[in-house]
C-alpha cells in the first residue's frame, strides 16, 4: 500500500478523505442527512476513483477504498433489528 | 452462463423486462424458455436429462394421484426414485464407484487400469434432482396435490435463478408463486436488488479473492507450515460460504425482483455457537431436505439414543456424498457427525457443570467463546472439504499438527505460502468486518415490508435507515463489486461458483 498511487498523488487522497468525511457526518448527524450532502460525497468520490485510475492506481487499492467506504455505509444498517430479538 | 458473467446481466434485465409486459397468463412460457435457454448455455444437451427427470416425476405425480391402492403408490414412487436417483448415480458417481470396486478389488487381486466413462457432470444435477424428488414424495404423502399443469410445473423444477446452485424449494413453496407472482413493484425491486449487491459482493470481492490464497497453500501443502495451513482452511471456510451463499443470494433477488420469493438458504453459519447450530443456518434448504425425507423415515430421534447417533452418521455420510463424488465429501459428512453427537452427548453434562458454576450459556463472553471453539474446530474439516484426495486431506491434517511454531520468520513463511502481501492482509480484515454487516443489510425490511424469513437472520427487522445512506450503500456497494470483478478478470482467474460441481 505504500507504494500505491494513493500515497504519491496526496490530492487523490484528500479528495477520498472529504468523501469519507461527507459519508461519515451523512451517516452519524442524522439531522444533516441529505441530498445534498450524499449528490457531493458520491460524486467527489467518482471523481477521485477516476482519477487515480488516470494515475495507474491498481485496482486492489481502489477496491480497498471502496470497501472503506461500503463498511461506513453498511454500519448504518448494523442498528436494524436492535431489541427485535428474532 | 455464470451469474457473474456478461451474459447474464445481458439476460437477466432482457428476462425481467419482458416477463414485465407480458400479461399474466402467458409470463410462465416466458420463464420457462428463459429458463431452459439458460440450462442450455452450458451444454445444449444438458436440457434432455432435465426434460427427463421432469417427465418422469409429472407422469408420477399424476398416476400417484389418480390411485389409491398403496402397493401401486409405493411401486410408483420406487420407479420414480430409481429412475431419478438412477440418472443422477449414472453421471455424478458412476466413476468413483467403479473406481472405488476396482480399489477394493486391487487389494486382494492386482488389476490392470481402472475404466472410466470420463462423463461430464451436469450442472446443478443434484439440486434438481433433490428438488423433483421433494416433489414426487411431497405427492406420494398427500402433502401436495399433483401439479396438472405441465408447463407449471416443468417451469417449478427449472426456474433458472435457482436451477443450478438451489435453494432447493419445496413444490409449496414455489409452485403457487409461479403459478401467480406479485405484481411487481418498487419494494421488491430495491429488495431483490439489494440481495442481488449483497450476494455479488460476497462472490467477486471477498470468495473470489480469497480463493487466491487458499489455492496458494493447497497447490504445495508439504511446503506450508501449520499457521499457513490453519489460515487456507479458515479462509476457505468464508470462501466456500461467500461462493454458495452469494450464488444463493443472487438467486433470491432475481427471484425477488420477479415477485417470487425463495428461501433462506443461509442465516450467517459463521456465527455459529456448535455443529448441530452451524447445520441450521448452513444450506437450510438441504439440511431440511435430508431432515424430512431421509432422516425422519429412518426412525430420527423417536428410536433411542443409539439409533438417534447411528441416523445422524448415516445423515451426514450421505450428505457428504451429495456433494461430490469423492471420499474427502465422506470424511467432511462424518466429521460433522462425530461433533454433532459429542454436542448430543455432552449438552446436558455441561448445561449442569454451568449451572453448578452460575455460568450463563447465553451471556455475550461464553458465546463469543463457543463461537471460537467452534470455528477453530470447523477448520480440519474445511481442510478436508478443500483436498481432492483422502491423502492430500491427511497430508493436510498432518501439517495442521505438525509443524508449529512461533517468531516472525515463522510468520514470514506462512505469508509467504499464502502469497499474501499486507494490502492482501488488509482487504481480508476488510472483507471479514463487511460479510459480519452484509446479512443485515442484504434482508432488512424495506420500507415496513417483510423480507421473505428475515426473522432467519439474527436480529434482522426493519430497515429505518434514510434513503441516502441506501443510495450511499448501493453505489460503493457497486464500484467494490465492480473492482472485484476486474481484479478477477485481470488476472484471468476462473470465476465458476463453487457449488457448481456440486
Amino acid at each position: 500500500m505504500t507504494d500505491g498511487v494513493l500515497f504519491e498523488e496526496p490530492l487523490i487522497l484528500i479528495c477520498f478523505g472529504i468523501a469519507l468525511f461527507l459519508s461519515v457526518i451523512n451517516k452519524t448527524m442524522k439531522n444533516a442527512a441529505s441530498a445534498a450532502f450524499t449528490v457531493i460525497c458520491l460524486s467527489i468520490s467518482a471523481f477521485a476513483f477516476v482519477w487515480a485510475l488516470l494515475f495507474g492506481a491498481t485496482m486492489q487499492e481502489l477496491l480497498i477504498v471502496a470497501m472503506i467506504f461500503f463498511i461506513i455505509d453498511l454500519l448504518s444498517f448494523s442498528d436494524i433489528g436492535k431489541g427485535d430479538d428474532t | 452462463m455464470n451469474f457473474n458473467s456478461l451474459h447474464f446481466l445481458i439476460f437477466f434485465p432482457v428476462v425481467l423486462i419482458v416477463f414485465r409486459l407480458l400479461p399474466k397468463k402467458v409470463k410462465w412460457i416466458w420463464l420457462l424458455g428463459a429458463s431452459w435457454y439458460f440450462y442450455m448455455s452450458w451444454d445444449p444437451w444438458l436440457i434432455f436429462l432435465i426434460l427427463g427427470t421432469t417427465v418422469t416425476a409429472y407422469i408420477a405425480g399424476m398416476l400417484l394421484e389418480k390411485t389409491e391402492k398403496t402397493a401401486v403408490r409405493r411401486l410408483l414412487l420406487i420407479v420414480t426414485l430409481v429412475v431419478c436417483l438412477g440418472i443422477l448415480v449414472f453421471f455424478k458417481y458412476f466413476d468413483f464407484l467403479l473406481e472405488s470396486v476396482y480399489a477394493i478389488i486391487n487389494l486382494f487381486t492386482p488389476l490392470s487400469t481402472c475404466p472410466s466413462l470420463d462423463l461430464i457432470l451436469p450442472v446443478g444435477i443434484s439440486f434438481y434432482t433433490f428438488q423433483t424428488l421433494s416433489y414426487v414424495i411431497d405427492v406420494y404423502r398427500g402433502k401436495f396435490g399433483a401439479e396438472k399443469h405441465f408447463g407449471y410445473f416443468a417451469l417449478f423444477v427449472s426456474f433458472f435463478p435457482q436451477l443450478v446452485a438451489g435453494p432447493i424449494e419445496r413444490p409449496g413453496d414455489l409452485i403457487p408463486q409461479l403459478r401467480a407472482p406479485r405484481k411487481m413493484n418498487a419494494d421488491d425491486m430495491e429488495a431483490g436488488l439489494r440481495i442481488m449487491l449483497s450476494g455479488f459482493f460476497r462472490k467477486c470481492v471477498i470468495a473470489d479473492s480469497l480463493a487466491v490464497f487458499v489455492d496458494s497453500v493447497f497447490a504445495d501443502v508439504s511446503a506450508a507450515n501449520s499457521l499457513a495451513i490453519a489460515v487456507a482452511g479458515f479462509l476457505f471456510l468464508i470462501q466456500i460460504y461467500c461462493d454458495f451463499a452469494g450464488y444463493s443470494e443472487i438467486a433470491m433477488g432475481a427471484a425477488r425482483m420477479m415477485g417470487i420469493d425463495l428461501t433462506v438458504n443461509f442465516a450467517q453459519p459463521l456465527l455459529a455457537v456448535g455443529f448441530r447450530d452451524f447445520f441450521r443456518r448452513w444450506h437450510i434448504t438441504l439440511t431440511r431436505w435430508f431432515m424430512d425425507y431421509l432422516y425422519i423415515p429412518l426412525g430420527g430421534n423417536r428410536k433411542g439414543k443409539v439409533r438417534r447417533i447411528i441416523n445422524t452418521f448415516i445423515v451426514f455420510a450421505v450428505c457428504g456424498l451429495w456433494h461430490g463424488a469423492n471420499w474427502t465429501y465422506v470424511m467432511w459428512g462424518l466429521y460433522a457427525a462425530l461433533f454433532i453427537t459429542l454436542e448430543l452427548v455432552l449438552e446436558k453434562p455441561l448445561c449442569r457443570l454451568a449451572e453448578r458454576m452460575h455460568i450463563d450459556a447465553k451471556s455475550v463472553p461464553v458465546v463469543f467463546l463457543r463461537r471460537f471453539v467452534f470455528l477453530l474446530l470447523s477448520i480440519p474439516n474445511a481442510l478436508i472439504f478443500r483436498s481432492v484426495s483422502p491423502a492430500e486431506a491427511f497430508e493436510c491434517l498432518a501439517g495442521l499438527f505438525g509443524n508449529i511454531g512461533f517468531g516472525t520468520a515463522y510468520l514470514s513463511q506462512a505469508m509467504a505460502t499464502l502469497s499474501m502481501t499486507m494490502s492482501d492482509l488488509l482487504q481480508v480484515v476488510l472483507s471479514i468486518i463487511c460479510l459480519y454487516f452484509l446479512g443485515k443489510f442484504a434482508f432488512s425490511r424495506v420500507n415496513g415490508k417483510p423480507g421473505l424469513h428475515s426473522a432467519l437472520i439474527e436480529n434482522c427487522g426493519t430497515d429505518k435507515t434514510n434513503i441516502y445512506a441506501r443510495i450511499s450503500s448501493y453505489w460503493f456497494g457497486t464500484v467494490a463489486v465492480a473492482l472485484g470483478w476486474l481484479v478477477l478478470i485481470a488476472s484471468s482467474d476462473s470465476s465458476a461458483f463453487a457449488y457448481f460441481q456440486f
